[in-house]
């Protein structure tokens, strides 16, 4: 069997304990091997280059119905630049890539475009609804090259919540969980505001953690201690991924240190946690309460972090957390927005937004999102993200990864806002820049391992030839990463020098939990039951099978993810 | 060689899109690259030679001359940014939209959407106007945001709906829901108009030059009691400037000039919203 060498790179493997040393890579059958004996059929000379695993980024909107519900939104994002935001888009030079365009809310083909040319390889669907699992597996499918899978909300559907009042045992909400992964196809389980978007149904504008539910009188904390709990058992490696309460409300520190108390020690991966790290100190009762999250996540190993780190520009917010983005409504730029329920399982809020330089909260967010980064002492626990489009658009990967690397050019960035937020912020004082190694831990390695991804974000023998080869430019790292020498997806060519050479089909992740799925006495039976008398799905429908889950992606790969052994069912 | 005069060869069998074909482009090129431009017809590249006869002429600034049956003919004078476009005969889709600067003139009709986003310059058409006149591309926040348009005949439905600042007269009747949720600017009625017009008006003016013709107020709009004498004589004098350059000979030029005499009723509305339009009714 022929196989590709990858010659003279240095290598950045955290996950190996490989730090930029020179190493030679084979490449055969799509997969990451042992140097043949035979000679290779094709070489690379990748010296003077940085090779690193593909990245993969674990928060990202893709798909689902908000994401399209922000394209309808924003039909302007989709106009031309060049001709001053009047024209469609034009095709480009490059038969492969198929017309598609966005800068906020790139279309599924753009999407999938932009993240291979800046070489990564795998995102992940943040805020999937049950009953509109297909409906994001079919967008995800239609992003090209990407790998891509997606948590799916549980937390604040009417039935949930029921029978967490109900006083269910532990029991049947681990299968109720388990049953849920099963049926959506999804990778893991995200609570957005706990209990909060039901709350907002019946008046509530806002729930502390130990704030009860109007109607069903659960908390918060109840919630997120059973779903950490549930997961926990069921061994899903993606612990629970917590959208806290209170997101972007001033002092919301309070409410992300009880979500943390809430746990009791159980792992979880606490998301754009950028969002909730407000105190409420200072001339605008706005301040930032980085430090005080990160001593939290420094003292805990079990949890995990990604930022949600905002740029400055216009984007949109889309989020699952009607109750917050309500609020926010009135700053929407341009000035209008969607917000709805979507079959009483979540909801959904759409709010286009443009965070200035000149705004104090806005450039505070910016601070605090960096804070987190450099002061967390551990990159393991942290992720990069934008929380896309949330907090920018993910190609601003590579400008932050430069703000990261580069303490001159943050400083820089620093200068020109207003010196309040020099002077209310740590930043100016963090002196650390991040390595390659680190920011190689950051997006590739610890998502692979946060995920439970065991081939993937990483260069050793078995892994999935998912590589990134960037020119190494230690004075531009934000050039360096915006357009790598060469990207492989499963061993091959995906991109060459920031131009598209392939596109196949990603691949869809999901986890395989095991459960006893009560079929016909249990909560099978009463979701079923409750969607043929409210539901707009047919209730034979809630499941999809590995056949359909196919289709729905185009034919990918399906890569099932094994749960931890000695889970307790 | 500034100006180019194109004569339709056939009347076309599919909408042809003459997005970029504008008159300071086609000034910076040769006649052969002018014959080779690519222009969309439905889904396919023609030249456009292959649509028009094409020449050229001596003229002071970039001019662009089309004569023929172009009611099949879109986005004409799209983003136009200076220089003339005047048209012998009817026009399609979008004429004029997203235009900056310059003037475009059709002696004949236009279809929808004329003048949407449009931010600067002239546009007149001497024949009726469809739907949308001077409204916005799908999901932008504002319609027309400067300029002048004339329309000497009649307009459709949602004429200036989302206008923020500009003139837009219209000499004939106007549809439904003429000047909806207009944010300023200033709309000129000739006419009547259909149902709901000013629905959801938030600010800007709406004068009814023949204010017999004009439909009741809705009930959202009260009766204004602010004194606005200074404003409507400065208002009306360049009104009646703009009716003697514009619609010379005509009868909605007479009216115009006649405004400074007249004291118009005012109304404010539509208190469903901002509440901080104007309906003007010069008596």
């Amino acid at each position: 069997m022929t196989w590709t060498l990858l010659r003279g790179g240095w290598l950045h493997d955290p996950t190996n304990g490989i730090d930029g040393e020179v190493r030679d890579l084979a490449i055969q059958g799509g997969r990451i091997v042992p140097l043949p004996a035979e000679p290779p059929a094709e070489v690379i000379d990748a010296s003077g280059c940085i090779v690193m695993a593909g990245g993969i980024d674990l928060h990202s909107h893709i798909g689902g119905g908000k994401v399209n519900l922000a394209r309808m939104l924003l039909p302007e994002d989709h106009r031309d630049r060049m001709t001053g935001g009047a024209n469609p888009c034009t095709p480009g030079d490059n038969p492969l890539e198929l017309i598609s365009c966005g800068h906020a809310t790139p279309g599924t083909l753009a999407t999938g475009y932009r993240y291979v040319q800046m070489g990564y390889t795998a995102a992940f669907e943040p805020a999937m609804l049950a009953a509109n699992a297909r409906q994001a597996h079919m967008e995800m499918g239609d992003t090209p090259i990407l790998d891509h899978g997606a948590y799916v909300l549980l937390g604040n559907d009417e039935y949930f919540l029921q029978r967490l009042a109900e006083g269910a045992p532990p029991e049947e909400i681990r299968d109720l969980i388990g049953w849920t992964l099963h049926a959506s196809k999804a990778m893991g389980i995200k609570v957005v505001n706990p209990a909060g978007i039901s709350a907002f149904k019946y008046h509530q504008r806002r729930l502390d953690v130990d704030e009860s539910h109007v109607h069903w009188g659960v908390t918060p904390r109840q919630v997120v201690q059973a779903l950490a709990r549930g997961l926990t058992d069921l061994g899903v490696p993606h612990p629970l991924h917590i959208h806290g309460s209170n997101l972007g409300v001033a002092g919301n520190i309070a409410s992300t240190l009880a979500t943390i108390d809430a746990l009791e020690g159980l792992p979880a991966h606490l998301t754009h946690v950028q969002f909730h790290a407000y105190g409420r100190e200072g001339p605008k009762k706005f301040s930032s309460a980085a430090l005080q999250l990160v001593e939290a996540v420094n003292a805990r190993p079990q949890l995990s972090i990604d930022v949600g780190q905002i740029l400055f520009g216009q984007t949109v917010t889309a989020s699952g957390d009607t109750m917050r983005q309500h609020a926010n409504a009135g700053l929407a730029s341009p000035r209008k927005w969607i917000g709805a329920d979507i079959e009483c399982e979540a909801g959904c809020g759409v709010v286009p937004f443009r965070y200035q330089e000149k705004s104090y909260v806005n450039a505070l967010q910016w601070a605090i999102g960096l804070e987190i980064f450099l002061s967390v002492r551990n990159p393991w626990q942290v992720v990069l993200t934008t929380d896309h489009p949330n907090g920018a658009p993910f190609t601003s990967y590579p400008h932050l990864i430069r703000l990261l690397m580069d303490r001159p050019f943050r400083e820089e960035q620093l200068a020109r806002l207003h010196p309040d937020v020099a002077a209310n912020s740590a930043l100016k004082d963090l002196k650390r820049e991040l390595t390659l190694q680190e920011i190689a831990v950051m997006t590739r390695a610890a998502p692979a391992k946060l995920l439970g991804l065991s081939d993937r974000g990483h260069l050793g023998p078995g892994a999935a030839a998912d590589i990134a080869v960037y020119r190494d430019d230690p004075i531009d790292r934000e050039r360096m990463f915006t357009t790598p020498e060469w990207v492989f997806k499963d061993g091959r060519v995906v991109a060459r020098a920031g131009r598209i050479t392939a596109t196949p089909v990603g691949g869809t992740h999901f986890v395989t939990p095991r459960f006893d799925d009560a079929r016909d006495t249990g909560f099978a039976a009463a979701l079923r039951e409750r969607m043929a008398r409210n539901g707009s799905l047919h209730p034979q429908h809630l499941e999809i099978g590995h056949d359909e889950l196919c289709a729905c992606c185009r034919g990918g790969r399906l890569l099932p993810t094994e749960c931890f052994e000695g889970a307790s069912t | 060689m500034n100006g180019h005069r194109l004569t339709l060869r056939q009347r076309l069998p599919l909408r042809l899109d003459l997005r970029g074909v504008l008159p300071g482009a086609l000034a910076a090129l040769d006649l052969a690259a002018i014959e080779r431009l690519p222009v969309a017809h439905g889904r396919e590249w023609l030249p456009l030679a292959e649509c028009f006869h094409i020449e050229a002429f001596e003229a002071e600034e970039p001019a662009l001359h089309l004569i023929g049956d172009l009611s099949r003919v879109d986005h004409l004078g799209w983003g136009l940014a200076g220089g003339e476009i005047l048209v012998d005969g009817p026009v399609g889709d979008h004429l004029g939209s997203t235009m900056r600067a310059g003037t475009v003139r059709v002696r004949g009709s236009a279809g929808d959407l004329a003048g949407v986003e449009m931010a600067g310059g002239e546009l007149h058409i001497e024949g009726d106007a469809g739907h949308f006149v001077a409204s916005t591309l799908p999901g932008s926040m504002d319609g027309l945001r400067g300029g002048l348009i004339c329309i000497h005949g009649r307009a459709g439905d949602r004429l200036g709906d989302r206008m923020r600042r500009g003139t837009l007269i219209v000499g004939g009747d106007v549809g439904d829901f003429a000047a909806s949720r207009l944010v300023a600017g200033s709309v000129l009625l000739g006419g009547g108009a259909g149902a709901h017009p000013g629905y959801g008006q938030r600010r800007g003016s709406l004068v009814w030059l023949q204010p017999d013709a004009a439909p009741a107020p809705p009930t959202t709009f009260v009766p204004g009691q602010g004194d606005t004498a200074v404003f409507w004589q400065l208002f009306a004098r360049d009104l009646a400037g703009l009716g003697a350059r514009h619609f010379a000979g005509q009868a909605i030029a007479d009216a115009l000039a006649a405004l400074p005499a007249r004291r118009p009723q005012r109304w404010r509305g539509d208190l469903a919203v901002d509440g901080q339009g104007e309906w003007l009714l010069p008596r």
